[in-house]
């Protein structure tokens, strides 16, 4: 039998693509475009493409329905460096970029809003307690006490903030017709993310200088305010120019109420409170008997005596120190002590801070009840009632010294 | 034709297939789980915790938390924890801490939001396997609490009060580290971070009820 190769022409020989590339004379490309029908495999092209047609419209609506965990898992489909980079750069105001565009929008997330409410919301309780009791620490008897109420309010303004500013942002834009669409799930995420430098300065909030305080206070909701204002700003631009800075005054008002709110709430009161106490029971009355009795009398008492005696006196501090440190000068004796209050009585009624007089003679007073056992009845009257004026306490020490 | 070949002739040859043993065997388990003294099953669910305590307290091996969960554990601790954290209930001591209920429902409420959480970013653990592990987890915070009640006796001053810390701080640690360990490989590493600091701020806020603990 012979052997003999069929010549069909050159066609066969040449690939399709590379026809053209080996230079040959006869080109032809071949397209692939009839398949061997199978029934099997007319069905599962159908079914892909049939798939493929049927995902692409719920894809785009909410894909898995609502009560399905699926649906809520599309909100968190996040990576660690997004949410880094997403955290970043809402705090600081990066000038020719969009935060919007470049961070958030292929997939806008919830899990970045959730986790920094929560984190904010005991931050702030936290970082508020610790201001407390470092503003108060001078005093030798403060003990740590924390205020649990204080994490449940503030869970509540911040997850208030975080959820129904941006539905209201939403509903005024939409009602507005803006034409660049931010859907509501975007609004929540900025939100969301914009509170996170409120996590760091709460924590610098402890310091208790006020000025400070109030430098943050001003700094942070005008620095993430921006980047918020910046991102909403191009759905604005369509509308009248007013409306749109009325819009965006409003967004950076309700940031900066919110940051005001946490630092007066949280970080402010315990300092003014505390300044009543800690003046006059200084440390150089370092008995033990004086601190017991006037600390727990002292903070109702203070206020009292200030809104009776701040009418009269001037306050001097500069004066009133140096002889109120003298006054309680341990080393000196009991009727020493209180001949130099007979004297020093007046130019305590002309010229002493308000606070320190009062308290220190109040604290005398209770001394000269365990140490003169003849006024025992007028010592404890007189002891609450020195409180309210200086003029009475004259008398009383004169009675006591007689 | 006999169809039987009996070369030995022992005649017709017939008994029973089944073992008399295993029939008794299946009577025997069916007693053991009914019938059994009641010590005995609770003693054994007893073992089951302490097992999962030990290996909470020394994480080496991941499988013994994860494969049979329970929650008596958790419940043992967050109930403590609960009681020994309270606020005082006297009108004029008011010490500003937390009610009982509120313990509990931070425990609780916390440790399912820190479970939706890891599954939502597509964990591939169970719901009750992952509040499992992180109430066992409790378990160093619960030591430490214990510490500081005991060095509460003394009458404090800073130096306690920085060891109360340091003392919460290593529970703290420690809890965050077991937790870790078991709840760690169910997710992708890219969101592992994600996932951790969760568990993370649980833990820190236990902590931070446990060191304010002070009333004496």
């Amino acid at each position: 039998m012979d052997l003999q190769f069929q010549d069909f022409g050159d066609t066969r020989t040449q690939p399709a693509g590379a026809g053209g590339a080996m230079g040959g004379k006869h080109e032809q490309t071949i397209l692939f475009s009839e398949f061997p029908d199978t029934a099997e495999d007319d069905q599962e092209h159908d079914k892909l493409m049939g798939e493929g047609e049927a995902k692409d419209p719920r894809s785009l609506k909410a894909g898995p329905s609502f009560w399905t965990f699926e649906f809520y898992q599309q909100f968190f489909d996040v990576e660690s460096k997004q949410v880094g980079d997403r955290i970043l750069w809402s705090m600081v105001p990066k000038p020719g970029v969009s935060y919007l565009q470049t961070y958030i929008r292929p997939n806008p997330d919830l899990y970045g809003p959730f986790w920094i409410c929560l984190t904010l919301t005991f931050a702030t309780g936290i970082t508020g307690n610790l201001a407390s009791y470092l503003a108060a620490s001078t005093e030798e008897t403060y003990v740590w006490r924390y205020e649990f109420r204080k994490v449940t309010l503030a869970a509540s303004s911040i997850f208030a903030y975080a959820w129904l500013v941006p539905l209201a942002v939403w509903g005024v834009l939409a009602l507005r017709g803006s034409r660049a669409k931010i859907t509501l799930l975007e609004l929540l995420s900025i939100y969301g993310y914009s509170l996170a430098i409120f996590v760091p300065v709460s924590v610098l909030w402890i310091v208790p200088q006020p000025w400070f305080k109030w430098c943050l206070a001003i700094v942070a909701p005008v620095l993430s305010g921006s980047v918020l204002v910046r991102t909403v700003w191009p759905s604005l631009s369509h509308d009248s120019k007013q409306v749109a800075i009325g819009i965006a005054v409003v967004i950076l008002l309700l940031h900066a109420t919110l940051a005001l709110g946490f630092m007066l709430y949280f970080f402010s009161p315990p300092e003014a409170k505390s300044k009543n106490d800690i003046l006059p029971v200084n440390p150089d009355t370092n008995k033990a008997s004086t601190p017991s009795p006037n600390v727990p009398e002292a903070p109702p008492k203070a206020p009292e005596v200030e809104g009776d005696t701040e009418a009269k006196k001037k306050p001097q501090e500069a004066k009133g120190d140096p002889t109120a440190a003298a006054l309680v000068n341990p080393g000196v004796k009991m009727v020493e002590r209180e001949s130099k209050e007979i004297k020093t009585s007046s130019s305590v009624k002309k010229a002493l801070d308000v606070k320190s007089p009062v308290k220190v003679q109040e604290g005398v007073k209770t001394k000269t009840v365990p140490s003169k056992p003849p006024p025992p009845p007028p010592a404890p009257p007189a002891a609450p009632t020195a409180v309210t004026t200086v003029g009475k306490t004259e008398e009383m020490v004169k009675k006591s010294t007689s | 034709m006999p169809d039987f070949v009996d070369p030995g002739g022992y005649g017709e040859v017939s008994g029973q297939m089944a073992m008399p043993g295993a029939v008794g065997k299946t009577e025997a388990e069916e007693y053991n789980t009914l019938d059994e003294p009641v010590r005995e099953t609770i003693m054994r669910d007893l073992r089951a915790v302490g097992t999962k305590f030990y290996h909470v307290l020394y994480p080496k091996e991941k499988k013994a938390l994860l494969k049979e969960w329970d929650l008596w554990g958790p419940l043992i601790l967050c109930t403590f924890i609960a009681m020994m954290v309270q606020g005082t209930q006297e009108v004029d001591k008011q010490d500003g801490g937390p009610e009982f209920a509120q313990v509990f429902v931070i425990v609780w409420l916390g440790a399912a939001v820190v479970t939706m959480n890891t599954k939502l970013l597509g964990g591939t653990i169970s719901f009750f396997q992952s509040v499992c592990v992180l109430g066992y987890c409790l378990l160093p915070s619960c030591l430490s609490l214990i510490l500081c009640r005991l060095i509460l006796i003394a009458h404090q001053n800073r130096i306690l009060f920085l060891l109360r810390f340091i003392v919460t701080c290593i529970g703290f640690a420690w809890a965050t580290f077991a937790a870790m360990v078991f709840l760690g490989d169910s997710q992708p590493s890219s969101r592992k971070s994600l996932a951790v600091y969760p568990i993370f701020l649980f833990y820190f806020i236990i902590s931070w009820l446990i060191i304010s603990h002070s009333n004496v």
